[in-house]
């Protein structure tokens, strides 16, 4: 939708729904509008991480909030952070039973890991095409670009029943994203000599439409909807110097292809049968949809000299065919989902459930294949290329069944079972069995709890490689290997006292991957959850929490050329250094986090807040290797792996100086840490030659001290 | 169920004698517009949610439970009876249609436990939310009552997956949990608005709804097979760090079977004489850039590279 339609439809609004209620008599409007400032003091060489999804730039700011109420009509209008970046304003209103519509925008700027300050050596940013010349290591004559997009989304909904059964609503938006993202590309033609970032243009723009008619009753309701969704992007394609290949003319200009246009819609249809006999509910719901999206494929592409021109220097590069059997790529996915659900109460004690969930998705989209010649180094492993079109039919079964024993236990227990077919190489069938069941008893007025166990079992058919010769026979891809899941969770609730809340939550989960020789062997989760609220919310109360959680992830790999079976001894002999070998890595997060809030009403026209949080992550990797790996130097463990720490604190007070004028006024402090082995020691540069690396400075300086003071001030009417 | 009698005070003036803070909340709200020829107002106001027994109870003099009136607090009244009294006028409402499938009621989650029927809707809304705990997050550039800090009374995990270092902005209230979520019950798994996981995803990342030349299977399945949408320790959303998270499924005599120690980082030492750029900044991502999919030619597409 335009803005610019959507700006006449605000005012109109404006206009319209004094004049209705105005006709009908006995309005009574009421609201608000204020006035902010705010002021930041930052310290950070990047505030990117600060304000990732915040405008927190020092300025002023504007609130309102309106209300209009009348016996049939009513109208609601409120707006913040208008003149700023995050604004976001939603109007919307109605007339009781009979019609209710809604338009809003909201808009956000998205911050990525170094923001305005961000270094590239190209020139041409902004645009579909990147030039650069090539080594340009003093970072001095870069030029700097802003990492980050306005996300922008503007819509509205009309819906009308008319105080019958029957109703229908559209929807529609628009979500436009405009600005700069950095992608990265591999220097030269494939990983080995380096990359580069490149700071890639984002114009996209999504536009949707729903439309839903229907009937509804307390004991049927039914629907029909119609959705569509278009995606578009400005730019398709992104050129850029690839630093590998000579900067002699013409330019040696590589190509990314960037997300292309889409389509998606789908229709669908609800149903839903209730006080059925037993007091059953029958619903059902089908769609059918397809997304397509059509794309040239790149007949010549950059590749190293030897195609072409022979007697020059490969890195000279040429534009070798692609080989491709199609200069037209017409992506489209058919996906179709049926599910159904009764739920049952055959006895007062009981309650049942069976449901059937069936969802396909087929890859129809014309297969293109690409077939290079053997000296272009587009070959794929030294053949054509192949794409595989990736399509999945699941059916998804289950029952389950509740039992109430008395007021005060309910035992739960339940079944699924998913198999799934899938055109992939390989794995091409999986079962899913799970069992659970689950006690929840409140036998103690103050206590609630519960605990619940839940066992998966999937066994999946390996279609892949079986020649032993070749690693992925070894290879199990966790998303679909053979897996012993045991799932364990309890959850209390306590109120041993007036005002006195305590929770607490452990989670345990285990996945036991029990046919995986290499790739991802094991992994666990302990979660612990603790809080405590005391108060009450017209004078004073307060809430602490904390959080603890252990993950860790344990995988077996296998390094180098030699034997593919991770059991065979290293290679070559001791006592040469072994380029061939298993190692395993055991992968840990730990996180922690405190937090402390409190509300108080000290007088009549006060109202105080505050908050206080203390979060830290921790992640380690330990390697192993194989007995008898012979090392030039022991694999050193790494210890910073996404270390964070973080505090924030948030003072609030709010004054009410009489019926109309309020002020509310407030000081934050907030500290963030971030070491990661990953930029631990940044430089923009890394390497040297035709193979040096160059970094925008991404996620690199995510420190930031900041104090934030704020005030608003109110007048309500 | 009793109608207020001509002549005689109404349902509202007798309650507000000593709920008067609940019936002015009442009468602000949805629930108290006359207009409103469906609502609690042309249905016996008070007595249409708190039965014909808030009369006893009043006639008795009042206090907690007499009369058997009929309070939604009240820990003795169970969860189903509180909630068939909503849906007296709320079962016709299409977004309940998949409310007994869904996981809230199955879990005895009544209507009252998230919505504050005589509470004041926060600034935005029109519908209040219970909030029975302070607010606890870093500054937010937003007054407006924001779900999560309803729903996070329960779900404890996702309250700390959303305090993460790399989260959705759900805390800044750009993103809200209804967004992705229908609390009032779905068919689908998790009761997500769409058919699936990656439909619902690429509902807001539709640059990443393909289709592709190259697809990558795990990604067109199931997104959560990295990412972990409500939060997580590893920028963008990454269930674990880059390389680790490639390693676990890719694993071949060239680099993905590598060991990237921390004697590869920025400060390398022996026997790296540089850094590796398959570990440092974004691991395998610094040139398998396009690994939702892509459209690039040959090989360049094959490993999405382009």
């Amino acid at each position: 939708m335009k803005p610019r339609l959507i700006a006449l439809l605000i005012a109109q609004l404006f206009v319209a729904a004094p004049a209705a209620f105005g006709a009908e008599g006995g309005v009574n409007w009421s609201g608000s509008v204020g006035l902010g400032l705010i002021g930041v003091n930052e310290n950070a060489k990047d505030k990117s991480k600060f304000n990732e999804y915040r405008d927190l730039d020092s300025g002023a700011y504007g609130v309102f909030d309106l209300r209009g109420r009348s016996d049939s009509y009513y109208f609601n209008g409120f707006g913040e952070n208008i003149g700023r970046d995050d604004w976001y304003v939603d109007l919307w209103g109605g007339k009781y039973d009979t019609f209710k519509y809604q338009l809003y925008g909201n808009s956000m700027r998205h911050n990525f890991g170094s923001g305005p300050g961000a270094l590239s050596p190209y020139g041409g940013i902004g645009t579909p095409t990147l030039t650069a010349v090539f080594p340009s290591l003093n970072t001095a004559t870069w030029n700097t670009f802003d990492n980050s997009y306005d996300r922008q989304d503007l819509g509205g909904m009309f819906e009308i029943s008319k105080g019958t059964p029957w109703y229908l609503r559209v929807d529609g938006n628009q979500v436009r994203r405009e600005g700069i993202k950095v992608i990265a590309g591999a220097q030269g033609t494939s990983p080995g000599n380096g990359f580069v970032d490149l700071p890639s243009p984002v114009d996209f723009k999504t536009d949707n439409i729903s439309v839903e008619g229907g009937y509804q009753t307390k004991t049927q309701q039914y629907a029909l909807s119609y959705h569509f969704s278009k995606f578009s992007n400005d730019n398709q394609l992104l050129n850029w110097s690839n630093g590998f290949f000579s900067s002699a003319t013409p330019l040696r200009l590589d190509t990314t292809v960037l997300p292309a246009d889409n389509e998606f819609w789908r229709i669908g249809a609800n149903a839903t049968w209730k006080k059925l006999p037993y007091e059953s509910t029958l619903a059902a719901r089908l769609t059918y949809g397809k997304v397509t999206s059509d794309v040239g494929v790149l007949p010549t592409t950059l590749a190293g000299n030897t195609a072409v021109t022979p007697n020059l220097p490969a890195n000279n590069g040429s534009f070798p065919s692609t080989g491709a059997s199609s200069p037209l790529f017409h992506g489209e996915e058919v996906i179709k989902t049926a599910s159904f659900s009764l739920t049952s109460r055959p006895v007062p004690q009981a309650d049942t459930r069976v449901y059937w969930n069936w969802s396909e998705k087929l890859n129809e989209s014309n297969l293109v294949t690409f077939n290079p010649t053997a000296v272009s180094g587009l070959r794929c492993s030294g053949t054509a290329c192949t794409p595989e079109l990736f399509s999945y039919r699941k059916n998804n079964f289950g029952l389950e069944g509740s039992y109430r024993v008395n007021p005060q236990n309910k035992l739960t227990a339940g079944y699924d079972y998913v198999f799934t077919w899938r055109e992939r190489v390989d794995f091409d069938e999986t079962k899913d069995n799970k069992f659970y069941a689950e006690w929840k008893n409140s036998s103690l007025d103050e206590l609630t709890a519960r605990i619940k166990y839940q066992y998966l079992d999937r066994n999946s058919n390996y279609s892949g490689s079986t020649d032993p010769t070749v690693i992925d026979s070894f290879v199990r891809r966790f998303d679909l290997a053979n897996v012993n899941q045991n799932l364990v969770k309890v959850v209390l609730d306590a109120s041993p006292a007036p005002l006195l809340d305590l929770g607490f939550e452990a989670i345990y989960k285990k996945n036991d991957y029990k046919d995986t020789s290499l790739g991802r062997t094991d992994d666990q989760r302990q979660e612990y959850y603790v809080n405590l609220g005391y108060g009450d919310p017209k004078g004073f109360r307060f809430m602490i929490f904390a959080d603890v959680e252990f993950l860790e992830y344990n995988s077996i790999h296998r390094v180098g050329s030699g034997n593919a079976n991770p059991a065979a001894p290293p290679s070559p002999a001791p006592p040469a250094v072994s380029t061939t070998y298993t190692w395993s890595a055991k992968n840990k997060d730990k996180s922690w986090q405190v937090g402390l809030g409190a509300d108080w009403v000290p007088a009549e026209r006060w109202k105080l807040n505050g908050s206080l949080i203390y979060a830290e992550t921790n992640g380690t990797t330990d390697f192993t290797t194989q007995a008898g790996t012979i090392l030039a130097a022991p694999l050193l463990p790494i210890g910073n792996s996404d270390n964070t720490r973080r505090t924030a604190l948030v003072l609030k007070g709010n004054y009410r100086a009489d019926k109309n004028w309020e002020f509310t006024g407030g000081y934050a402090f907030e500290r963030y840490r971030f070491n990661d082995i990953g930029y631990d020691g940044f430089t923009y540069t890394v390497g040297t030659g035709t193979s040096t690396s160059y970094l925008s400075g991404q996620s690199a300086f995510q420190n930031y001290t900041a104090n934030i003071f704020y005030l608003i001030s109110k007048y309500s009417f | 169920m009793a109608q207020p009698v001509p002549g005689k005070a109404s349902p509202e003036e007798v309650c507000k004698n000593c709920h008067a803070d609940k019936v002015e909340t009442y009468l602000a709200s949805k629930h108290g517009q006359k207009g409103n020829v469906r609502g609690p107002s042309s249905q016996g106001a008070c007595l249409a949610c708190h039965t014909d027994a808030a009369l006893e109870h009043a006639a008795k003099g009042g206090g907690r439970g007499v009369g058997g009136i009929f309070g939604f607090n009240n820990p003795k009244i169970s969860v189903d009876a509180k909630t068939k009294t909503c849906l007296e006028c709320h079962g016709a409402d299409r977004h309940l249609a998949f409310w007994d499938s869904g996981k809230h009621r199955k879990n005895d989650v009544a209507c009252n436990n998230c919505h504050s029927v005589h509470g004041t809707p926060g600034p935005g809304a029109t519908i209040a939310l219970n909030k029975p705990n302070p607010t606890i997050a870093p500054y937010e550039t937003t007054v407006r009552q924001l779900q999560y800090e309803t729903c996070t009374t329960c779900h404890k995990q996702v309250r700390s997956q959303l305090l993460k270092p790399s989260h959705h902005p759900i805390i800044e209230g750009r993103v809200k949990c209804s967004d992705c979520h229908n609390p009032h019950g779905a068919l689908s798994h998790a009761m997500v608005k769409s058919e699936s996981v990656n439909q619902l995803c690429t509902s807001c990342h539709a640059e990443k709804r393909g289709p592709f030349v190259w697809g990558h299977p795990p990604v067109e399945e199931n997104c959560l097979n990295c990412h972990n949408s409500h939060g997580s320790n590893h920028n963008r959303l990454l269930t674990e760090r880059a390389p680790n998270v490639c390693q676990d499924c890719h694993d071949a005599a060239q680099h993905p079977g590598t060991v990237y120690s921390a004697q590869q980082g920025f400060r390398f030492s022996a026997p790296a004489t540089v850094p590796s750029t398959r570990l440092v900044a974004r691991g395998c991502v610094n040139c398998h850039n396009n690994l939702h999919g892509s459209n690039a030619p040959a090989m360049r597409g094959k490993f999405f590279l382009r």
